[in-house]
């Protein structure tokens, strides 16, 4: 090698004559490369057709029709289910399932009702409990005939999958155009959520009173209205006051005897600590006042025991009769209003704390028998007195020998934002109807849609009342509507007594009603509305089909995936190509419909040929 | 420059070993082309020989033509194009020129007479000299 090298740095002449040869050699080489590549390539293929195995295992013609019952429960738009399940409808025997028409409606004796949604506003979720409520113009219904004038047959009702329940209900204003209609939460709404599970029911000329237990209506509602008690602190729910003072049931109000002490409270301990917002309402009247900073009475919430129990957050008339101030208590007095108001007058107070952290409140007052305002008299502070959190609710008394009553004392949670109601549209008792639809597939793998002739729907159905009669319909793909348009009969089924078996063609508008992948969407709706509530009991629902053409099956046992390309239908005098598209993996056996292929006469062959150039072949004699 | 030519002209003591050179490169690179072409071109007809794939998809001894027609599927790399059909190793007319491309297919329709339940060798020539012969019997 060292030689050669010195004889080509003696003899440079002939090294651009090495530098050929060799690029010659090179491209020589790749060439002679790819001719080996090109003939392993082609052993691969001819290897991999010797052990394509495919075979044709049967050939039939099909030219009947198949059936396709429902394979999930019926959606009722209007009416109600009442025994058996879609099972029951599969097949013409002896179980059957059943509907009613109508409403599921809590109680017949009411003839309308409304639908109450109730919207969660709010950035969490609002707990069962929650007081919310609905307006409703019970003038024109009174004016209707559709309510009595008492309001006694305004009731609420909660649905609960299918239990009815009957809630207190609190009706402010009964026949005017802005009914207040308050009732409690019986589940809890996501943030933003909706629960739509609740309906206000009327027109009952018969109605006894209703349920309007305002303690299942609010957080906390007393209206004293017991026998005179010296110390309401024997009650259960009123044991504990803090500081001086006396706190008595006379003449069904609370009364408070200020003294000195600081703070002086009455506690609902009945509720323990409120752990939420609330918004406390309470009728006061003065009746006795001193006058001075002592002089003080009002709501309170957001107890604790810092410095000592009772310590919270006020609302109160302050000082003399035009102040209303807010105060936290033993830390720092907060915003101070003006409200003039008077001695021995009854006053509505309303007071809340929504987020006792920013040391914001507020409270308003105005005298009972006028429009509550809608502003706040106080929307401000506690002051810069250390913060609290939520705690104790009750009833703020004076430090002096103040004389105060409290009468309809009325706390109900809140939220950052109230949650809103609506009313649905009014829907009568009376309007009978049944409207259901089902969902239908056909197994376009089976039997594609190529290869359809007709389409039909067939149900067997024995109503209760033979006076009205039943549609079928189905879901309309192009103009996204149900629809009878262009079937054979749109007329309607007058049934007779027993069972009765109807049946419609879709005639050549099938296509427009069955989805592409083989989705047929049947509705059953009865005349229309009317008093009877016809009882419709279903044996049996189907989509039948009809099509024709070759269902082939292969068998691929194989080792290899074989793709099939062209079948060929041949007898003696005919033959016939066709083109394929079918992949058959290794062990499987794959079955094709095909609505093009007519066979020919007997005896006949087919042969499928793969990609790699097999043939199976399939004779018929 | 007429001066650098005369001088060139006039010292000839370099000329040989230049022309020798370049002689060989010339040579060379000549001899070298020829091989690598003639390399290239064998091995180019030797690929698509061995490329050629062809299958018979169906015979159809055709009663209303009176002609047997063989349907021909390109399964190889390579395209094809018959030069010949033979029934019973005579010669037959066919609808040439029939070629057929990668994965195409078609029928041949050899224009040969035939009667029923004789057998017949029927042998389809490629013009890169592939047969694709079998025996196929009249219905």
């Amino acid at each position: 090698m060292r030689a050669i090298t010195k004889h080509l740095k003696r003899e440079k002449r002939g090294i651009s004559t090495v530098i050929v040869v060799m690029l010659s050699l090179v491209l020589i080489t790749i060439i002679v490369g790819n001719v080996v590549l090109w003939s392993y390539q082609m052993n691969q293929f001819d290897w991999e057709r010797l052990h394509e195995d495919v075979t044709i295992t049967d050939v039939s013609r099909v030219n009947g029709s198949s059936l396709f019952v429902a394979q999930s429960e019926y959606e009722l738009n209007i009416g109600n289910r009442i025994n058996g399940a879609y099972t029951d409808t599969q097949a013409v025997d002896d179980q059957f399932e059943s509907f009613t028409e109508g409403l599921s409606w809590w109680n017949t004796n009411y003839d309308y009702r409304r639908q109450i949604t109730i919207v969660n506003n709010a950035v969490s979720a609002i707990d069962e409990g929650y007081s919310v409520c609905v307006t409703i113009d019970t003038a024109s219904l009174i004016s209707a005939g559709k309510t009595l004038a008492s309001g006694d047959d305004l009731r609420v009702a909660y649905l609960s999958g299918s239990i009815w329940t009957e809630l207190d209900r609190d009706a402010i204003d009964v026949n005017s155009a802005s009914t207040q209609v308050w009732f409690k939460t019986q589940a809890a709404i996501e943030a933003t959520g909706a629960d739509g599970n609740y309906y206000v029911y009327y027109g009952n000329p018969s109605s006894g009173s209703p349920p309007a237990n305002k303690s299942n209506v609010y957080l906390w509602f007393d209206d004293f209205s017991r026998a005179d008690n010296p110390d309401i602190t024997t009650e259960t729910a009123y044991n504990v006051k803090t500081g001086g003072g006396v706190w008595s049931i006379e003449t069904n109000a609370l009364k408070n005897v200020g003294a000195s002490g600081d703070p002086n409270k009455l506690l609902i301990t009945a509720l323990g600590d409120v752990n939420n917002a609330v918004d406390m309402f309470v009728k006061i009247r003065v009746t006795s006042f001193a006058g001075g900073d002592a002089s003080r009475m009002g709501l309170s919430c957001c107890m604790d025991t810092s410095p000592s129990r009772g310590s919270g957050c006020c609302g109160l008339l302050h000082e003399d009769v035009n102040s209303l101030d807010l105060l936290n208590d033993l830390r720092s007095w907060g915003t101070q209003g003006t409200y003039s108001w008077s001695l021995n007058t009854w006053y509505c107070m309303r007071f809340r704390v929504n987020d006792p952290a920013s040391r914001v409140g507020q409270v308003k007052v105005w005298q009972v028998g006028t429009t509550e305002p809608s502003a706040w008299t106080v929307d401000g502070n506690f002051g810069s007195g250390t913060a609290r959190s939520y705690g104790e609710v009750g009833f703020a008394g004076s430090r002096t020998t103040d004389t105060t009553y409290f009468d309809d004392i009325l706390i109900r949670f809140i939220a950052d934002s109230e949650p809103s109601t609506s009313l649905g549209s009014e829907e009568s008792q009376g309007n009978n109807r049944l409207d259901m639809d089902g969902a239908f597939t056909i197994d376009v793998s089976t039997y594609p849609l190529s290869g359809i002739t007709n389409v039909e729907i067939h149900i067997s159905y024995q109503p209760s009342d033979t006076g009205e009669k039943w549609y079928l319909k189905a879901y309309n793909w192009t103009s996204s509507t149900y629809s009878d348009n262009g079937f054979n009969s749109t007329a309607g089924h007058t049934p007779t007594t027993g069972w009765n078996y109807y049946t419609v063609n879709l005639t050549n508008c099938w296509d427009s009603y069955v989805n592409s992948n083989g989705t047929v969407y049947v509705k059953i709706v009865d005349e229309g509305a009317d008093a009877d509530q016809t009882l419709l009991e279903i044996d049996f629902f189907a989509v039948r089909i009809e099509i024709d053409g070759v269902m082939f099956t292969f068998e691929n046992p194989g080792s290899l995936t074989s793709h099939l390309v062209s079948l060929w239908a041949n007898n003696s005098t005919h033959h016939q190509r066709y083109s394929m598209d079918v992949f058959i993996n290794s062990g499987d056996v794959a079955s094709t419909f095909r609505s093009d292929i007519s066979l020919p006469d007997e005896p006949f062959t087919i042969k499928v040929v793969t990609e790699r150039g097999n043939t199976a072949v399939f004779s018929e004699d | 420059m007429k001066k650098l030519f005369k001088r060139f002209l006039r010292d000839k003591r370099a000329v040989t070993p230049v022309l020798s050179h370049l002689l060989l490169t010339v040579v060379a690179v000549a001899v070298m082309s020829l091989a690598t072409s003639a390399t290239f071109m064998i091995t180019t007809n030797m690929r698509e020989t061995m490329g050629e794939r062809v299958i018979v998809e169906d015979v159809w001894f055709n009663s209303a033509t009176g002609t047997i027609d063989v349907y021909m599927r390109n399964v190889g790399k390579a395209d094809i194009q018959v030069s010949s059909v033979y029934v019973e190793h005579v010669g037959q007319s066919f609808n040439g020129p029939f070629s057929l491309q990668v994965n195409k297919h078609g029928w041949l329709r050899i224009a040969c007479s035939w009667a029923s339940e004789e057998a017949y060798y029927i042998d389809i020539v490629t013009k890169r000299g592939n047969h694709i012969a079998s025996y196929y019997k009249a219905p």
